[in-house]
C-alpha cells in the first residue's frame, strides 16, 4: 500500500483536527518516531510546512533509523524542507545550506545518511553558498562521484568554481570524471584548464577534456577538438568518441545559428579527415540536414567519386537539400547513375515538379527498389508531387506496398497542412480508388470538402447518385465537364456554377480550376470576353502617363489599320487563353527583352439583348484605358501584375452591339489583363462575342 | 606506450601531412543572439538615451545596450496583415534637441514621418507627419550635397528629396523641406545612390534607370534621366559600385520580390554609348529586399552583407518558402564568394527584414549585424576571425 493510499483511507476514518497545522514541531517528531504509518504520514504533511532552520537539526538523527519507514519518511521530509526552502527568504535558505554542510561533514554520520544530507543540500544552494568543505570530499575516491553529481545538480558558481580547483590536484583518471561532470553544464567554465588537457599525453583525459567541451556551440572550441580528433590515432580507444563530439558540436553551432559557412565547411573536414566510416555518414547526413545549394554541389561530386556506403550516404544527404536549383543537380547527377542508384534521389527529386523530373521518375518507377524506395518516402515526407505517380504505382505492388501506400495517404490528409488545397482532393480521390470498402465512405466525405481536377468516370457516377446540390465548385465544375452535352443536368450544373461564381471569390475559384482539363468551360461561365482583336506594340513609357491613343481610336470603326512613326499596324484576331485572359507578350514576337515600355490596344464587340446596369470587372499588367462605345471610361497608369476583378468598372451597355476598347500598357515583366462582364448582383453577363 | 604512440604519430603526421591540417579558409566569428520576437521589419542601432552606449531601435521598441534585455516602448503601429507601417527606422536629430529622433515611413500609411526622441523620459515617442508622398517601400538616406547630413528620399514619382532644415544657428529645426526633381524619371521599385558617371556628383539610380544630378542637387531642372536599364522589382538601395575595379562604377542589385541578386557592370568606351551588362551573383536565394556594403572582415575592403527578407509578400513571391539566411560576400576583381552567416528554415534561421543595420554595437572593432523581420530581431555579434 503506498503513502497516499493510506492517507487516503485515513482521511475517511479520521477527522481534518489530525492535520492541524499548529501542531507543534516537537509533537511532529514525536509522530515521526513513532510505529503508525498515519502518524508518518501526518509527520511528513506538516513537518514540511515548517521552518526547515528548526525542523531540519531535530530530524537528522532519524536519518539513522534502524526502521526503514522511519528512514524513509524522514529522507521525504528533508528533501521537501530543501525544496522548498526557496518560498522562506535569503536567510533562511542560507543557514539551511550551512547546517546541511555542517551536518554532511560530521563524520559520525553513517554514509547513507550523508548522501541525503547532500542530495538536499543541492536544493539549498545558490551563488552565495561557499561550497570550498567539500573539496576534501571531492578529491576522496568513495565520495568523489557523488560530490560531482550533487555540484553539477547544483550549477552555482562556487559549485562549477569546486569543480574546476579539483582539475589542479586530481590525477588523470579523477579528472576525467570531473570533466564528465563539467559536460553536463552549460557553457563551459575554466575553459583555460579545460582546454589545456586537451594536449594531455593521457587519451582518456584528451576525450573528456574534447567531450566537455562540445556541448557549447562555439567555433573556437571545434577547432581545438578538431586539432585533437586530426591527430588522435585510429587505434586509440577514443578515436570514434572525439570524432563523435566534433559531430556534436558541429551540430549545435548549426543549431544555434551566426556560424553556418564554418560549420558546413568543418563538416567537410571531418568527412576528409576522419577514417571511421560511420563519422563520415555522420558528417555527411550533417551536410544533408543543413546544406544549400553550395552543399548539393559538394555532395553530387562526392557521389561520383565515392564508392559504397560512402556514396550511399551522399544520395541520401542530396535528398534531404531542398534549396532552389538542387532538382537540376539531381537531374544531372541521373545521367551518370543507374536506375536504382537513382532511386536513393527520389525524395529530393519528388520535392519540384517539371516534365524532367516526371520522365526521370517515371523511369525510376520501372524498377523494384525505385518503387520501394518511392513507397517508404511518400510515407516519411508525404507532398503533393508523389500523389501523381501513385497511378504508376497501381499494378505491380505487393498487398503490403499497397497498404502502406493507403495509409500514407490518410496520414497525408490528416497532416497536410499545404495551402494549395487541390492536392488534398487528390489524395482523397485516390483514396476512393485504392482504399478497401469500409474506408471508401471516409474518402468520399473527404472529397466532397476539397477540391479536385479529375473525376473518375464511376466516381462520376457515384457522386450524381447521391445529389449535387450542396457540391463543392471544382467537384461541380468537373462533373459538367465530365456530362456529355446532350445530357440534361448539365444545364442545372451550369446553374449551380454560375450561382457559386456569383457568391465567391474568382480568385480562390481560379486556383483551383486552373489545372482542370475542361478549363475550356470556365471563360464563359464566368462571363469572361474571349475574342478580341489586337493592335500593337506601340513605343510609351511610364513617365509620359496614358494620353496618347496613337491613332487607334480613329481605326476602330471598320477595324483599320494604323499607321505610326512610319510602321504600319493592322488588328489581329486572338482569343484567351486559360481561364479567360489575354497574353499580350505574344505581340513582341518571342524578343521578350525588347517587350518593355510598350502598349497595345484590344478591341472586342459584344452583343446583348437589353440594356442594364452593367460592370466590367478588370485585371491588368500594367495600367490601363478603357473605352465602352467610344467614350472613355476609366484610366489607370500603374506598374503591377494581373490580378483577376481587380476593377470594378460601371458601364453602360446598350440593347445590340457594343464596343469595348482597352489599351494596355507595359512596363516589364508580364503583360496580360483579363475582361469579364457581370450585372448589378455580380452574376456574369449573358453576351454574345461579335464578328471578331 | 600509447602515450608515445601518441606522440610518434603526431610528429609523423606533422611531417608528411603538416599542410593537410592546415586550413586556408578563415570564417568570421558570429554569436546569434535573439534580442525580440517582435516582427518589426526595420531596426537601426544608435545612442538612443545618450548613455554612452548603443541602443537598438526596431518598430514600436527600443532596447537598452549594453545588455540589450530591457525594452521601452517608442509607440504603437498598427498591424496590417504580418505587416506594419514602419519601413525605416533612420536616426537622426531632427529638432536639434541633441537627441537622435527616428526618420520612417511605410507603405499603406503612404506619410514621410518622424518620431521624436523624449530624451531622458520615459514616454512614447510622438510622431509627426512630414508629408504624405504616396506609397513608401522603404526610404533611401543618401547625402546628396555632402552637407555629412543625409537626405531623405521615399521612392515615389515625381521624384522627391527632403532636406532637414535648419535655424539660422545651424540646428536643425524640426522639420523638412521638400524638393521636387522635374524629371520623366524615377518611379518602380528600387532606389539607389552613387556617382554613377564619375563626374563627383550623387546620382540617382532607380529601377527604369538613372538620375544624373547637377552639380547642384537642388537645381531641380538639372537632372536628366537616362533609362539606360530595366532592374526589375529592385532592392533599396540599389549598390553603386565599382565591382571589377575597372574605374567604372557599376550597380549591385537584388531581387525584392523574386530569385537573384546580380551585378550590372557598366561598359563606356569613350564617348560611345554607356552599356550595361547583367551578371549573376546568386540565381537561387529569393526576396534580397536590402543590401548593404561594409567593411565586415576589417580586411579593408567592403563586402556585400544581405539577406532574406521573410515573406515579403506573404507567400506569393517566388522563394518564399525557400530557407532564410544572413550573408556576406568577398568582391574580388568582379568574383563574389559567399559566405553565409546564418540559414535554415523561419524557427531556427533568420533573414535580415526589409532595413537591417551593421555596427560594431559592442566597440570590440568588429561590425555586428542587427537583422530584424517577420522571424523575429536578432542580433550578430562579430568576434572577427575564428583563430587557427
Amino acid at each position: 500500500m503506498c503513502f497516499f493510499e493510506i492517507v487516503s483511507i485515513a482521511l475517511m476514518f479520521f477527522s481534518p483536527s489530525d492535520f492541524d497545522t499548529s501542531l507543534s514541531v516537537e509533537l511532529l517528531i514525536q509522530k515521526l518516531s513513532s510505529k503508525s504509518e498515519l502518524d508518518h504520514a501526518i509527520a511528513r504533511q506538516l513537518l514540511s510546512l515548517k521552518n526547515p532552520v528548526v525542523v531540519v537539526p531535530k530530524i537528522l538523527p532519524f536519518l539513522e533509523s534502524e526502521d526503514p519507514d522511519i528512514k524513509g519518511t524522514t529522507r521525504n521530509i528533508l528533501i521537501d524542507l530543501a525544496n522548498d526552502s526557496k518560498k522562506w527568504g535569503g536567510d533562511v535558505r542560507k543557514n539551511l545550506s550551512h547546517i546541511l554542510i555542517e551536518s554532511f561533514l560530521d563524520s559520525k554520520r553513517s554514509t547513507s545518511a550523508r548522501e541525503d544530507i547532500l542530495k538536499a543540500l543541492i536544493f539549498t544552494v545558490d551563488d552565495e553558498v561557499d561550497l570550498l568543505p567539500l573539496k576534501e570530499y571531492l578529491i576522496n575516491e568513495e565520495w568523489r562521484e557523488k560530490i560531482r553529481t550533487a555540484l553539477v545538480e547544483a550549477n552555482t558558481k562556487p559549485a562549477k568554481s569546486l569543480l574546476c580547483d579539483s582539475l589542479d590536484v586530481l590525477d588523470d583518471k579523477a579528472k576525467s570524471a570531473i570533466l564528465l561532470g563539467l559536460y553536463q553544464l552549460d557553457g563551459v567554465p575554466c575553459e583555460e584548464k579545460v582546454i589545456s588537457l586537451l594536449s594531455s599525453s593521457n587519451p582518456e583525459l584528451r576525450a573528456s577534456a574534447v567531450l566537455s567541451l562540445s556541448n557549447t556551440p562555439s567555433p573556437i572550441y571545434a577547432e581545438k577538438i578538431f586539432q585533437v580528433c586530426v591527430l588522435e590515432p585510429e587505434i586509440s580507444d577514443y578515436y570514434q568518441q572525439n570524432w563523435d563530439s566534433l559531430l556534436r558540436i558541429t551540430e549545435r553551432i548549426l543549431q544555434t545559428g551566426g556560424n553556418w559557412s564554418y560549420a558546413i565547411n568543418l563538416y567537410k573536414k571531418i568527412l576528409a579527415f576522419s577514417k571511421s566510416q560511420s563519422i563520415v555518414c555522420s558528417a555527411i547526413f550533417g551536410l544533408g540536414r543543413y546544406g544549400d545549394d553550395s552543399v548539393a554541389e559538394f555532395l553530387s561530386e562526392l557521389v561520383i567519386t565515392s564508392e559504397g556506403e560512402k556514396k550511399k550516404c551522399a544520395m541520401c544527404a542530396l535528398s534531404q537539400i531542398s534549396s532552389k536549383g538542387i532538382a537540376d543537380k539531381l537531374l544531372n547527377l541521373c545521367g551518370r547513375l543507374s536506375l536504382e542508384e537513382q532511386a536513393m534521389l527520389l525524395p529530393g527529386l519528388l520535392r519540384e515538379n517539371n516534365r524532367e523530373i516526371n520522365e526521370t521518375v517515371i523511369n525510376i518507377l520501372s524498377t523494384p527498389i525505385g518503387k520501394e524506395k518511392f513507397i517508404n518516402s511518400f510515407w516519411e515526407e508525404p507532398n503533393c508531387n508523389y500523389l501523381n505517380y501513385l497511378t504508376y504505382l497501381d499494378k505491380d505492388i505487393t498487398e503490403i506496398q499497397r497498404n502502406k501506400i493507403i495509409q500514407s495517404l490518410w496520414k497525408y490528409v490528416s497532416t497536410n497542412t499545404e495551402e494549395n488545397q487541390e492536392c488534398k482532393g487528390k489524395a482523397y480521390m485516390l483514396l476512393y480508388k485504392m482504399a478497401p470498402p469500409d474506408e471508401k465512405p471516409y474518402a468520399m466525405s473527404g472529397l466532397k470538402k476539397f477540391p479536385i481536377t479529375e473525376v473518375t468516370q464511376d466516381l462520376l457516377q457515384d457522386i450524381l447518385k447521391e445529389g449535387y446540390d450542396s457540391l463543392p465548385f471544382p467537384l461541380l465544375f468537373e462533373l459538367y465537364g465530365a456530362l456529355p452535352n446532350e445530357d440534361e443536368r448539365k444545364g442545372r450544373l451550369k446553374g449551380l456554377l454560375i450561382s457559386q461564381i456569383k457568391e465567391s471569390s474568382l480568385e480562390l475559384i481560379l486556383s483551383i480550376v486552373s489545372e482542370s482539363k475542361y478549363l475550356d468551360n470556365f471563360p464563359s461561365l464566368a462571363g469572361f470576353i474571349t475574342s478580341w482583336k489586337l493592335i500593337g506594340p506601340f513605343p510609351w513609357s511610364f513617365g509620359e502617363g496614358i494620353d496618347s491613343d496613337y491613332g487607334v481610336l480613329n481605326a476602330v470603326e471598320g477595324n483599320k489599320g494604323v499607321e505610326f512613326r512610319g510602321k504600319r499596324f493592322e488588328w489581329k484576331s486572338v482569343k484567351t487563353e486559360g481561364w479567360g485572359y489575354v497574353n499580350l507578350m505574344h505581340l513582341c514576337e518571342g524578343k521578350d527583352e525588347e517587350c518593355s515600355n510598350i502598349c497595345a490596344f484590344a478591341l472586342a464587340n459584344i452583343k446583348i439583348t437589353e440594356a442594364q446596369e452593367s460592370y466590367l470587372l478588370l485585371g491588368s499588367d500594367d495600367g490601363y484605358r478603357l473605352w465602352v462605345n467610344g467614350e472613355l471610361i476609366d484610366a489607370k497608369n500603374v506598374d503591377r501584375g494581373m490580378k483577376v476583378d481587380e476593377e470594378k468598372l460601371p458601364i453602360k451597355l446598350l440593347p445590340g452591339s457594343n464596343k469595348i476598347l482597352l489599351q494596355i500598357t507595359q512596363i516589364r515583366g508580364g503583360w496580360n489583363f483579363c475582361a469579364r462582364l457581370v450585372d448589378k448582383e455580380n452574376k456574369p453577363l449573358k453576351f454574345e462575342m461579335e464578328g471578331n | 606506450m600509447r602515450a608515445f604512440m601518441f606522440w610518434i604519430g603526431t610528429f609523423c603526421l606533422c611531417c608528411t601531412q603538416g599542410t593537410l591540417i592546415a586550413d586556408e579558409e578563415t570564417y568570421l566569428l558570429f554569436k546569434k543572439e535573439k534580442i525580440g520576437n517582435a516582427i518589426f521589419e526595420s531596426a537601426s542601432v544608435f545612442d538612443v538615451n545618450k548613455d554612452g552606449y548603443l541602443d537598438i531601435v526596431s518598430g514600436e521598441f527600443w532596447y537598452e545596450g549594453p545588455e540589450l534585455e530591457k525594452s521601452h516602448r517608442i509607440t504603437y503601429l498598427e498591424p496590417i496583415d504580418d505587416y506594419y507601417d514602419n519601413f525605416s527606422d533612420f536616426p537622426m536629430d531632427v529638432n536639434g534637441d541633441g537627441y537622435l529622433d527616428v526618420v520612417t515611413g511605410g507603405w499603406w500609411g503612404k506619410t514621410l514621418r518622424w518620431r521624436e526622441n523624449p530624451g531622458k523620459e520615459e514616454k512614447n515617442w510622438v510622431t509627426h507627419d512630414v508629408e504624405e508622398v504616396g506609397n513608401i517601400e522603404r526610404c533611401l538616406f543618401c547625402d546628396l550635397d555632402n552637407s555629412g547630413i543625409p537626405e531623405v528620399i521615399p521612392i515615389t514619382k515625381p521624384v522627391l528629396i527632403f532636406k532637414l532644415k535648419f535655424t539660422e544657428n545651424g540646428k536643425p529645426a524640426g522639420g523638412f523641406e521638400k524638393i521636387v526633381i522635374e524629371t520623366e524619371g524615377g518611379g518602380g521599385h528600387g532606389i539607389g545612390c552613387g556617382d554613377v558617371d564619375g563626374d563627383g556628383s550623387i546620382d540617382l539610380v532607380f529601377s527604369g534607370g538613372w538620375l544624373k544630378s547637377p552639380q547642384n542637387p537642388y537645381d531641380t531642372k538639372g537632372w536628366k534621366w537616362f533609362p539606360e536599364f530595366n532592374l526589375g522589382s529592385a532592392s533599396v538601395p540599389i549598390l553603386v559600385f565599382d565591382v571589377n575595379e575597372d574605374g567604372l562604377n557599376d550597380l549591385i542589385v537584388g531581387s525584392a520580390h523574386d530569385y537573384g541578386l546580380f551585378w550590372y557592370e557598366q561598359r563606356k568606351d569613350g564617348e560611345a554609348k554607356r552599356e550595361w551588362v547583367k551578371h549573376d551573383i546568386d540565381k537561387f536565394r529569393s526576396q534580397y529586399h536590402d543590401i548593404q556594403l561594409h567593411d565586415i572582415d576589417n580586411d579593408g575592403k567592403l563586402e556585400l552583407v544581405t539577406g532574406k527578407r521573410y515573406r515579403a509578400h506573404a507567400f506569393h513571391d517566388p522563394g518564399s518558402k525557400d530557407p532564410l539566411g544572413v550573408y556576406y560576400f568577398k568582391i574580388t576583381n568582379g568574383k563574389f564568394e559567399r559566405y553565409t552567416i546564418d540559414y535554415g528554415p523561419a524557427d531556427r534561421a533568420s533573414g535580415v527584414g526589409i532595413y537591417f543595420w551593421v555596427e560594431d554595437i559592442d566597440k570590440n572593432g568588429w561590425k555586428d549585424i542587427v537583422a530584424p523581420g517577420k522571424e523575429g530581431l536578432y542580433l550578430f555579434r562579430n568576434y572577427g576571425l575564428i583563430p587557427k
